[in-house]
């Protein structure tokens, strides 16, 4: 009686663990460590916030994903909500081979609380699949994938 | 165990079934003693044996069920289910049931089979763990591992009474000191096993949050058999004398108060000043020891950038080393210092206090982390040992010994909700979002900054130890 107990509990729990794994999840899970055959071609986003309360964030995306005209506008890629609004905002776009190097620029202050940096890409390029995240804040730093296929960050990239 | 059950459900003949239940968990009456002093001997070795490994291998069964939380916090986190400030009142709820639990079950432990009485807490323990797999309600989730924490608090005050019972005032120390090597053996449990379900592949199986409380559930289960077919209950109610009278090992003996009942000893407890002295100070040593314990792991994720499983692995060295810590006090307050807890107190607490230094402000450095978490463990719990019990059951007399560590139990498990509520608040407050919005949906990173919450948890440990010293000269009662 024992046995068939413990035999139902263990099918049981295999099925609810094991079962059922969509396509896609599949894909999330073993993606970090597959990202490196394609990072090259993937979009790379690199954000520093400064203790000086400077923001600086670089996108490298291929010519044939974004507008330049987009790119352009500070606006369009970045909203920073926070205690005080973040002023002297610039943006400067370079052509590298067949990629566009922006870089936007905001300076919020010392005393200034962020509360939300939306950065907007992957809403404004539709064209844009997944992104390879940099953050670099004064407490931590945080590297990530953003997929569209996966409904949370990849972590731990190779 | 189930024609047990079938007894205390169905006998028609003794009255009302609150009273039976009452009657069910009470201590047996005091038996004569027995004349034949080699059964008497045989009797408490077999005894004395049983009680010693059970207390530590259930008690520490009985921690994963209480720090699977921990564990899935940043996952719960990450995936948006609770935020920081929601993680840390979920926590709080816990150790403030745990807190009413110990003090409520600390009175009611001295007159409790304690067997039955253990075993009941850690079956009920399992079964909010696994009410707690199926919520992502914070309301739901705060109300069910509120209750955990109150039927947690079965655990320790048992355990001390069958301590006290079991054991005499010249050897408490040590056996002390094992049993509160289940404190480290239970966080190791938590913090490798639930971390090693729970972690991505290839460190861990990749099981969904849910997991980190179903499984503790089933050992919390396995725990509560062992429990309830083999704890004893006190010596003299089967038949045997007082282990202090058989060991011929008495301490201060108090004339005024030797035929006090129970429950005026009891009140009498909290009449001693230096039992306030000590529960203020072991509410501050708490509020560092569960700092670690409950968001030490989510800062290495978040700050330190470790995976689940290797934050996790730290805490574990932190708690490995609380093994020998706790044996090593017991051993140092007894042989060194005459049983005498405030010299070790202090030596324990510089242990505990300069590594928790190194770890928050030393070099970034994974070999001087894991050493600094192996010391930090190693004086933490040996003064844990001490602040949270075998001082305490020094200072008041022995046959409220569960009163006086239910009186100390509370607050510090009032200390350490306190400290879970007020460092996720600090740490929600410093809450930045990078969004990265697509249609409908929103990948939302989290950044928090640790600053304040570390000292707080630092600041806390000092208070404890200036305490703790001012009770140099106390010394112990029978």
């Amino acid at each position: 009686m024992t046995v068939k107990l413990v035999l139902l509990s263990i099918s049981l729990s295999t099925l609810l663990v094991g079962c059922g794994e969509k396509e896609e999840i599949s894909f999330c899970k073993s993606h970090a460590k597959q990202h490196k055959n394609h990072q090259s071609e993937v979009t790379q986003i690199d954000i520093d916030y400064s203790e000086q309360g400077l923001i600086v964030a670089q996108i490298t995306v291929a010519q044939n994903l974004a507008q330049k005209e987009v790119l352009a506008s500070l606006a369009n890629i970045i909203d920073v909500k926070a205690g005080k609004p973040c002023t002297n905002g610039s943006v400067d776009i370079k052509e590298e081979g067949n990629y566009y190097q922006a870089t936007y620029s905001l300076n919020c202050g010392l005393e200034n609380k962020l509360n939300k940096v939306s950065v907007l890409v992957l809403e404004k390029f539709t064209t844009i699949d997944e992104v390879e995240v940099d953050i670099s804040t004064p407490s931590s730093s945080k590297h990530f994938v953003l997929s569209r296929q996966c409904d949370s960050p990849i972590f731990n990239v190779n | 165990m189930i024609s047990a059950l079938q007894k205390l459900f169905s006998s028609p003949d003794q009255g009302s079934l609150f009273s039976r239940i009452l009657g069910f968990f009470s201590t047996g009456k005091e038996q004569p003693v027995t004349s034949n002093s080699d059964y008497i001997t045989e009797q408490f070795n077999y005894h004395r044996r049983n009680v010693v490994v059970l207390i530590t291998l259930c008690y520490g069964l009985g921690y994963v069920c209480r720090l699977a939380f921990n564990v899935v916090k940043k996952p719960l986190m990450d995936a948006g289910v609770f935020t920081p400030e929601e993680v840390g009142i979920i926590g709080a709820t816990l150790l403030y049931g745990y807190a009413l639990g110990k003090f409520t079950n600390g009175f009611l432990a001295d007159h409790a089979h304690v067997g039955r009485f253990f075993a009941a807490g850690l079956f009920l323990s399992a079964m909010a763990n696994l009410g707690m797999g199926f919520s992502e309600l914070a309301w739901v989730s705060a109300l069910l591992w509120g209750i955990n924490g109150w039927f947690q608090g079965f655990g320790a005050p048992s355990s001390v009474v069958s301590l006290s019972s079991w054991y005499s005032n010249s050897e408490r120390g040590r056996y002390y000191g094992i049993w509160s090597t289940a404190h480290s053996i239970g966080e190791g449990l938590t913090y490798l096993g639930v971390a090693w379900l729970i972690a991505a592949a290839p460190k861990g199986l990749g099981l969904d949050w849910q997991w980190g409380f179903w499984t503790p559930a089933l050992i919390c289960v396995f725990g509560a058999f062992l429990l309830w077919r083999y704890l004893p209950d006190k010596p003299r109610t089967l038949g045997l004398p007082a282990v202090a009278d058989w060991k011929g090992d008495h301490g201060q003996i108090d004339k005024e108060h030797q035929n006090e009942s129970v429950w005026r000893t009891q009140l009498r407890v909290l009449t001693i000043p230096s039992i306030w002295i000590l529960a203020l100070a072991s509410s501050s040593m708490y509020v560092t020891r569960y700092a670690i314990n409950s968001w030490g792991n989510v800062y290495l994720q978040e700050i330190r950038g470790f995976d689940l499983f290797d934050a996790n692995l730290f805490i574990f060295f932190n708690t490995a080393a609380g093994i020998l810590g706790c044996i090593a006090f017991g051993l140092v307050s007894d042989k060194f210092f005459k049983a005498r807890r405030p010299p070790a107190n202090l030596i324990f607490a510089l242990l505990e206090i300069v590594p928790l230094l190194v770890i928050f402000y030393g070099p970034q450095n994974h070999f001087v982390l894991a050493a600094a978490m192996v010391v930090y463990g190693f004086g933490l719990s040996g003064i844990l040992a001490s602040l949270g019990g075998l001082f305490a059951i020094d200072i008041a007399p022995k046959k409220v010994a569960g009163a006086a560590m239910g009186f100390i139990g509370i607050f510090s498990y009032i200390g350490a909700g306190a400290q879970d509520y007020i460092s996720g608040k600090m740490i929600y407050d410093s809450e930045i979002i990078f969004a990265f919005p697509h249609g409908e949906q929103n990948f939302n990173i989290f950044f928090y900054n640790y600053d304040k919450p570390i000292m707080f948890w630092v600041g806390a440990s000092v208070v404890s130890i200036l305490l703790a010293s001012s009770l140099w000269k106390v010394k112990a009662a029978d």
